[in-house]
């Protein structure tokens, strides 16, 4: 007896299962955020919202860890079953949009405010070379520069304006036989350097007739900030192990005190004061200094954006998911959620994320409204798992390498990945 | 042997053989024929492969890094090899004679061998800290004050004998219990007419100990050899192959190309280029264990 209703169970558990697999679904992958309570409270009110005005959908959204998205996505489109939807790293969506993999979503973007309606950055990183958008900008972030405003009322000194400005002050403040130092340059943070690498006049990549390139080489600008942040180190503006720090190793010594300057996004900040509250009140946040005196400066944008694979079976619900979670209100929720901006440009000066005061919330808005991305070539994504700028950093401060040999070495590396036919 | 017998034996060797298929033949081919394409982010979403013949191979032989990396490989790898041995005789020297505790002593000194290499990686990362690492306050406040705020991480050579310094901590283990099995089949008539002679306890261990352990230590070497050569976890965990490319390994590198960059052509024939060089290592380990038993 038990045994029978132990298969009828089963079988009424099989049956339940077709009848779940029956209903329409919509799969969405979302980068799970540190907040994670909060983000299944906000998607749990958006599904049920779209359920409720889409009868007889039901809307699946997945938390997957930032670390391993970008493998778990190659995995689903090489078995052929990517979701309907997903978030992707903005320096992705050009990756796999040139390998057939996203839908163009147009006209989704046209319903929505075209190019001007976004974080200008974010829609350029959206947009492949074929004229396409590929992607929907969900939220933007960037960095800044925090100092603690006690080391320097002590030493006398105003937080950097310019790049010249923050060597001159690193120098000031470092004490390396006290242990304490000027600057975080951790040399395992891209994004740290791609504004200096800017400011100076370089650049990363650009197009010829339609197949980029490595422009590290092209102009003086990556060398002189290779030699800027060589000159920094050597100098023992940051501790000798600052070689290999990535961000978090940066604000940790912030935090601690090690350092007086770090560089760092919005979406860090709440739990860098959860974790230290007694330092928030002697945390000042700045502009990343600009190469010249009165010159805006120009920041790295990062983000992220919603793209619906071109396997999709329900590409017009997708789209109009999308375009539901593109609300104002939405978008304001999420980006405070997760402590980053909205992708939309009108949203962006009046939206304050965890962790910041409005003054200091302006200084991100910004430097959004402004600021550049990485180059959106199909093979960027290719550069930054490759570690192929920390790798050119790091030869350099370690002194492996001279600045041009470290350049030479990146851009041949550099072509290599962006080329299509490689 | 008949044909029926031929049949059992067969029959009995099947599902070994089906094993050794599954496990073996079949991802040691499919990595021979994935390094004879082109299969990058693109082909892995459904492009078609394109086939290269020797091309990623040739590739890897005329790229200077490339022996950069097989050259560093042999050298930390031997590095270990010294590092280990030495470490696990004096262990096993000082256990093999009886003293209060000492077989409580023995199995502790297995822990690190039984500890995952992720997980001792991580703990040795701690220790190596440049800011809060307890072994820079150690070192410092032992008056070596140059290694206050050191990094180990920092310069490629001072990282490689760092991430040297545990794989041979964990591996140690391994050569001092293989060591105290030798002492024990050792002949005792040896020892005793050594004892008549009134050598020294140095004069015994120098002269007669390791001397006769001679092919044990041959095969310990081969064995050692062979295991950190592929090296991967503790580079992985300690520098990342940082700072630059300073620390590759060939393993770190095979992972780099297949899994960051999405080459999986080229990471399938740095695969196949370093079961090349553990071949001739093998090779030498299976002559050594036929010799000993022949």
């Amino acid at each position: 007896m038990k045994r029978l209703a132990l298969l009828l169970s089963a079988v009424m558990w099989t049956l339940c299962g077709c009848d779940r697999h029956e209903q329409p679904t919509l799969s969405v992958w979302i980068m799970r955020p540190g907040n994670i309570a909060a983000a299944q409270a906000f998607f749990d009110a958006e599904s049920a919202g779209f359920e409720r005005t889409h009868p007889g959908i039901r809307v699946r959204v997945e938390f997957i860890p930032w670390l391993a998205a970008h493998d778990k996505l190659v995995t689903a489109l090489a078995g052929d079953v990517p979701p309907d939807i997903s978030e992707l790293g903005s320096t992705w969506t050009a990756e796999f949009a040139a390998v057939g993999a996203l839908r163009d979503l147009d006209r989704l973007d046209h319903r929505l405010g075209g190019r001007s309606a976004f974080v200008p950055a974010l829609a350029d990183a959206a947009t492949l070379a074929d004229g396409h958008v590929y992607g929907i900008p969900w939220y933007a972030g960037t960095r800044a520069l925090l100092y603690r405003k006690s080391v320097f009322a002590r030493a006398r000194l105003e937080p950097p304006r310019t790049l010249a400005d923050l060597a001159r002050d690193a120098r000031a403040l470092s004490d390396p036989a006290q242990g304490t130092y000027g600057f975080a340059l951790m040399g395992n943070n891209a994004p740290l350097f791609y504004p200096i690498v800017w400011e100076y006049g370089g650049d990363f990549a650009a197009p010829r007739d339609g197949v980029w390139h490595s422009q590290l080489a092209a102009s003086d600008g990556a060398r002189k900030a290779l030699a800027y942040v060589h000159d920094l180190y050597r100098d023992h503006t940051a501790p000798q192990g600052a070689i290999t720090w990535s961000d978090l190793d940066g604000r940790s010594a912030f935090a601690q005190g090690t350092v007086a300057m770090t560089v760092t996004g919005s979406w860090a900040l709440a739990s860098m004061f959860a974790e230290h509250p007694d330092v928030r009140a002697d945390v000042g946040i700045v502009p990343f200094p600009s190469s010249r005196a009165n010159a805006g400066p120009v920041a790295f944008v990062g983000g992220s954006h919603l793209v619906v694979y071109k396997r999709s079976h329900r590409p017009d619900l997708a789209e109009a998911f999308i375009a539901a979670l593109s609300r104002a209100q939405a978008q304001r929720r999420w980006a405070t959620t997760v402590g980053f901006y909205p992708g939309r440009a009108a949203l962006v000066r009046s939206t304050i994320p965890d962790g910041t005061t409005v003054l200091e919330s302006r200084v991100f808005a910004d430097e959004l409204l402004s600021g550049k991305s990485t180059p959106p070539a199909p093979g960027w994504g290719e550069v930054e798992g490759s570690a192929t700028i920390p790798a050119m950093i790091q030869s350099v401060l370690s002194g492996q390498a001279t600045e041009s040999a470290a350049i030479a070495h990146a851009s041949a590396e550099i072509d290599a990945q962006l080329d299509p036919d490689l | 042997m008949n044909g029926r017998e031929t049949r059992t034996a067969l029959a009995f060797l099947a599902p070994s053989l089906c094993v050794i298929v599954v496990l073996l033949a079949y991802p040691l081919a499919r990595t021979l024929v994935l390094s004879l394409y082109r299969y990058n982010l693109a082909q892995v979403l459904g492009k078609p492969a394109r086939f290269v013949g020797l091309e990623n191979y040739r590739d890897l032989a005329t790229s200077p890094f490339f022996w950069h990396v097989v050259l560093a490989t042999l050298a930390f790898a031997g590095t270990c090899v010294v590092g280990t041995l030495a470490v696990g005789t004096i262990v096993a020297l000082a256990l093999e004679d009886a003293f209060p505790g000492r077989s409580a002593l023995r199995v502790v000194v297995a822990l690190p061998w039984a500890m995952p290499a992720v997980a001792a990686s991580i703990v040795w990362k701690w220790l190596f800290d440049d800011q809060h690492g307890p072994l820079d306050a150690f070192l410092s406040a032992l008056g070596l004050h140059a290694f206050a705020g050191f990094s180990w991480t920092a310069n490629a050579l001072v990282a490689f004998a760092a991430v040297a310094v545990i794989v041979a901590w964990q591996t140690f283990p391994f050569v001092t219990i293989t060591l105290l099995a030798g002492f024990a089949t050792l002949p005792r008539s040896v020892y005793e007419a050594a004892a008549v002679d009134g050598i020294s306890d140095w004069r015994r261990t120098c002269a007669i100990t390791l001397p006769m352990l001679g092919p044990l230590f041959l095969t310990l070497i081969v064995l050692l050899m062979i295991w950190d050569v592929k090296v991967f976890t503790q580079m992985y965990v300690m520098t990342g192959g940082g700072p630059g490319r300073g620390t590759y390994v060939l393993g770190l590198y095979a992972w780099r190309e297949g899994f960051a960059s999405v080459h999986l052509g080229v990471a399938a024939a740095i695969a196949a280029a370093m079961s090349a060089l553990l071949a001739i290592f093998v090779g030498a380990y299976v002559r050594l264990a036929r010799g000993s038993t022949a």
